[in-house]
């Protein structure tokens, strides 16, 4: 499923990490010669996608992934 | 997959980067997921056919066998391109050093993404 903003995207991916940490996983994919990036949080029952072309969503994925990995690599979730 | 240490991961996928961009094709992708020592899949639940003396086949569920992770808490990372695929695992006490040289490879390696332009308020100006 495709989310329009990126904010929708990071509440629900947020939401849906909690639910299951351990299932749930975030892939990235980057394609430089067409200039777009693709975000993706899924427990492989629900699945949330963004696709963006505009470099100011990479500042605020940034902002994402270091919360998540600092998430991932703490004991309570 | 080839498993690396955290510094030699961040420079191979320097490199996939720069690669991907020299040849103009293929994308690279990551997968970012918490990892707790498990190393492989949770065995199914289905039933397995099993051929017993007579020929007869039976089905039974063959009991789980049990998978202890390792009381660890770290943050697995994957990243592809074409058919080269590299992997790394960072530790707790790491992620600050290895977020920093992360966030600077993107941004250093994703410059093809457009800029969006400020919508300047001309009309205010016109007005005064």
């Amino acid at each position: 499923m495709y989310v329009s903003t990126w904010d929708d995207f990071e509440k629900a991916a947020e939401r849906l990490y909690l639910q299951d940490p351990v299932k749930t996983r975030y892939s990235f994919s980057y394609n430089h010669k067409r200039g777009y990036f693709k975000v993706k949080m899924t427990d492989d029952d629900t699945c949330l996608q963004y696709k963006t072309e505009v470099s100011q969503d990479l500042k605020k994925m940034e902002k994402f992934i270091n919360h998540l990995m600092r998430h991932m690599a703490s004991k309570e979730h | 997959m080839v498993f690396l240490e955290n510094d030699t991961f961040l420079l191979e996928l320097t490199r996939l980067f720069q690669k991907s961009k020299g040849t103009g094709t293929g994308q690279v992708s990551i997968v970012m997921k918490k990892y707790n020592g498990q190393d492989r899949p949770t065995p199914s639940l289905k039933p397995k056919k099993i051929k017993d003396k007579k020929g007869k086949v039976k089905e039974t569920i063959v009991p789980k066998p049990k998978v202890h992770p390792v009381e660890q808490h770290s943050c697995l990372m994957r990243a592809k391109l074409h058919n080269r695929k590299i992997s790394t695992v960072v530790n707790s006490k790491d992620v600050n050093r290895f977020q920093l040289a992360y966030c600077n490879l993107l941004k250093g390696n994703m410059d093809n993404l457009k800029k969006l332009k400020k919508t300047k308020s001309k009309t205010a100006k016109a007005t005064s």
